[in-house]
């Protein structure tokens, strides 16, 4: 038996008679979805709102860049153009789809041992996005050595080793980024750093400052700066100035999957909910949608016990259940809100929450580990999250009372 | 410090290196683990309406638009006249890209009927075929088909098509990646028995390879050959006959397989959870308890006893390897008892083994020695750093 795998598959929601019926019918495990109804629809019904060549104002640029990876699959300066723009798309729509296109682009080099910097380093992004963060880091390291005066290369190294909570290596990274692009670039790496390991509220003012700068005027970096200037507040407990800080931002960006599932996520943990609501639902199409915004028009829904709740819930539910069939881990941080925050199934979400944190460290991800084990009497389980934040000394104002319960809890102490 | 002015994206940015790098970063900090939008599935399904073999496909338009750039007027909609003018591109992309066999000979998908499903992340095209497979005499259902997928692949590697199949008597899923496209449907390697048999070598190969298992059981069973005394555990005398060690031992296997087969089928069918964490190290602490039983002496436990109690524990081990083996769609009681048969007949092999060993070298002291006290330290040690290293304190 593989002892590194724990039974995160058990199906932890007991259901009797409808157990009892399943085994009696010798059904499947893997529930299917009904087959959804075909229809005609009228010649000038929109079926998709959105084309993907044309969102965000990018029209005939990916369509070029694609052109060109078909006209010749084996040129790889056409594929790494087109893996950039696909993977950059992915982050900034939170559309785990578009790594697949990066990674299909990358397909006739992803063995490959002899390879320009560039190609290691997209290379090493697009493992990370398939949790291989040792092979992504090991390409990355390998375009640093290539090309140790690229900024992005250590942003990401940086960025990686802060996801493993190796704030050592994240500390020496920022001093990397000092001596070759200078300390107003590593300021605003140091601030990260700093917000992550218990002192936001420098974080905050070097973050301000970096936001003014005038080498930080085009719209990434102040999307970037934005959501973690709201986060180095939200984490100092000034979860006003947060909204604001995201809010604004959205104004002048309203594209911007991050910064507006930040709010969402804020609204809804400060019991704003109607307003949660409107921010997550602003696309009126419901299917169009992302999972992650989709979750916390939910959640909002719950909290403010609205009728759309059993539709989006619905909708939530199928769409998960198509997840669930393609029997694969990687662990997308909304089934765990699902499981978790909205209690669709904590016992198995508080497998997910193990097996992820052996992968990555990050807050959200902590007191969602953190819920789920108080929610189930098993304080122990989530012993992890507690050495982490006594090893990064991170706290935030969700963070820190869970915290707080957990050490209180009985079986904290009966397992100490 | 570089600088760069380069074109990004909206070709409305100039940047500088750094600030790209700033960019870039966002995902990574937040939501790496926070994929906003589920990746991308086909579904596919094969049955048998009236008779008649049919194929559908529902096929993501946002998948069809990636490859076909559908938005014809360039208005950043996509409507369905503008699917539909594109119908006899889409259908021979289709037709490349989905093959099926049935019994050797190659079907003709035809001509697809296409239309529109809504599923929960927005709106597909449907395509259904009535495939016409010449040549294959026997009923579609009981016909070897195989069914190939390769469609988006190149464009998405995360792509998956999600295939039901839906027969009179055989209702089952399968999965088709890059890595694996193709699926065989074999109406006789799903027969009852062939699942049974299938799933008996998983439970005897399970058992073969769970070290933990095997240390577990020879533990209880050690100390059958010698016969029970108020003298310490080294002085015991071997057993006279050979009736009383053989009831033992039946006594001992059979409470480990009533107890673990009531934590299998109870945790299969969903009527039991385990908590999460603490099944491994139970486990682990099992085999701990059943080797330091075996130093008390006479003060020891009813090995029957702890073999009955444990094995519910085990049994939750056994549950997780078998979830993880993936249960077939259908014929899911030969799976369970064909797992459950392998797991018996594995530990069987291991007493046939065992016992005449023991029994020949019962009465040496190399036996009480080595084997019974020794062996059960060691074993003890064993355990405890299995403890500890599933509680996760070796971390």
């Amino acid at each position: 038996m593989d002892k590194a795998k724990r039974p995160a598959h058990f199906p932890s929601k007991p259901n009797l008679p409808l157990g009892v019926l399943w085994f009696l019918m010798g059904g499947s495990m893997l529930p299917h979805l009904a087959a959804q109804e075909r229809f005609l629809p009228p010649a000038s019904a929109v079926v998709l709102p959105s084309s993907v060549h044309a969102n965000g104002g990018r029209q005939s640029h990916l369509r070029a860049l694609d052109q060109a990876r078909r006209a010749q699959p084996q040129n790889l300066d056409a594929a790494l153009t087109y893996c950039r723009a696909v993977f950059n798309l992915g982050l900034i729509e939170g559309d785990l789809r578009w790594y697949g296109s990066a990674k299909a682009a990358l397909g006739p080099w992803w063995q490959a041992s002899e390879l320009p910097a560039e190609g290691y380093f997209l290379r090493g992004l697009v493992k990370q996005g398939f949790h291989d963060f040792q092979g992504g880091l090991s390409d990355i390291d390998r375009a640093i050595a290539l090309e140790p005066r690229r900024a992005e290369f250590w942003s990401w190294r940086f960025a990686l080793h802060l996801l493993q909570a190796d704030m050592a290596m994240a500390r020496q990274d920022t001093e990397e980024i000092a001596r070759l692009f200078g300390t107003e670039e590593s300021d605003v790496y140091r601030a990260i750093l700093l917000y992550r390991t218990g002192q936001p509220l420098p974080a905050v003012l070097m973050l301000t400052r970096a936001l003014r700068s005038p080498l930080n005027k085009d719209v990434f970096s102040q999307d970037w700066l934005s959501f973690h200037l709201g986060e180095a507040h939200r984490v100092a407990g000034q979860p006003a100035q947060a909204m604001a800080v995201w809010g604004e931002r959205l104004k002048v960006n309203g594209q911007s999957h991050l910064l507006r599932l930040s709010l969402a996520e804020l609204l809804n943990q400060q019991g704003l909910y109607p307003q949660a609501k409107a921010m997550a639902m602003n696309q009126a199409d419901m299917a169009s949608l992302t999972d992650a915004l989709l979750m916390q028009a939910l959640l909002a829904s719950r909290g403010e016990k609205d009728a759309s709740q059993a539709k989006l819930a619905s909708q939530v539910q199928a769409r998960m259940r198509a997840q669930a069939l393609r029997q694969e881990s990687l662990i997308e941080r909304p089934k765990l809100i699902y499981q978790i925050a909205y209690g669709q199934d904590i016992a198995a979400g508080l497998a997910l929450s193990i097996d992820n944190w052996q992968l990555q460290k990050e807050p959200p991800d902590a007191v969602l580990f953190v819920q789920a084990a108080l929610a189930l009497g098993q304080a122990q389980a989530a012993a992890p999250v507690v050495e982490w934040a006594e090893k990064t000394r991170y706290t935030d104002p969700q963070l820190a009372p869970l915290i707080q319960q957990l050490k209180a809890h009985p079986s904290w102490k009966r397992g100490r | 410090m570089m600088r760069c002015s380069r074109l990004f994206l909206s070709g409305l940015v100039t940047c500088r290196q750094i600030a790209l790098g700033l960019a870039m970063l966002w995902g990574l900090l937040l939501g790496n683990a926070t994929w906003a939008h589920s990746s991308s599935n086909s579904y596919l399904t094969l049955s048998m309406p009236a008779e008649q073999l049919t194929l559908r496909a529902d096929i993501h338009l946002r998948d069809l638009d990636l490859v076909f750039d559908l938005d014809e007027n360039r208005d950043g909609q996509v409507t369905w006249a503008e699917t539909q003018s594109r119908s006899a591109e889409l259908m021979d992309w289709m037709a490349q890209g989905l093959v099926l066999n049935a019994s050797g000979q190659s079907c003709t998908l035809g001509q697809a009927d296409l239309k529109a499903s809504l599923h929960a992340d927005g709106t597909y095209l449907s395509a259904l075929w009535t495939p016409t497979c010449l040549g294959v005499t026997q009923p579609m259902d009981q016909a070897r088909l195989v069914l190939r997928y390769e469609l988006i692949f190149s464009q998405d590697n995360l792509h998956r098509g999600l295939l039901k199949v839906d027969f009179p008597n055989d209702q089952s899923s399968a999965l088709l990646s890059p890595e694996r496209p193709e699926v065989a449907l074999n109406a006789a390697e799903r027969h009852p028995l062939r699942v049974m048999g299938r799933y008996v070598v998983e439970g005897v190969w399970h058992i073969w390879i769970g070290i933990d298992h095997i240390v577990f059981l020879l533990s209880l069973l050690v100390l059958a050959p010698l016969q029970s005394s108020r003298q310490k555990v080294l002085d015991w005398q071997g057993a006279t006959h050979i009736r009383p060690v053989a009831l033992d031992v039946f006594a001992v296997v059979t409470a480990f397989t009533f107890a673990h087969s009531i934590t299998l089928g109870l945790t299969i069918t969903g009527w039991l959870t385990p908590p999460a964490d603490w099944v491994e190290p139970a486990i682990a602490l099992s085999v701990v308890l059943a080797a330091f039983n075996n130093l008390l002496g006479v003060s020891s436990l009813k090995r029957w006893r702890l073999a009955f109690v444990f094995g519910l524990v085990h049994g939750f081990g056994f549950a997780s390897v078998l979830l993880d083996l993936g249960l077939p769609a259908s014929a899911l009681f030969a799976a369970l008892g064909g797992f459950n048969l392998g797991v018996e007949l594995g530990q069987l092999a291991i007493v046939g083994a065992f016992l005449p060993l023991s029994w020949a070298m019962r009465r040496t002291r190399f036996y009480r020695w080595v084997v019974v006290t020794g062996g059960s330290l060691a074993v003890v040690l064993l355990g405890l750093f299995w403890t500890v290293q599933r509680v996760g304190w070796l971390d």
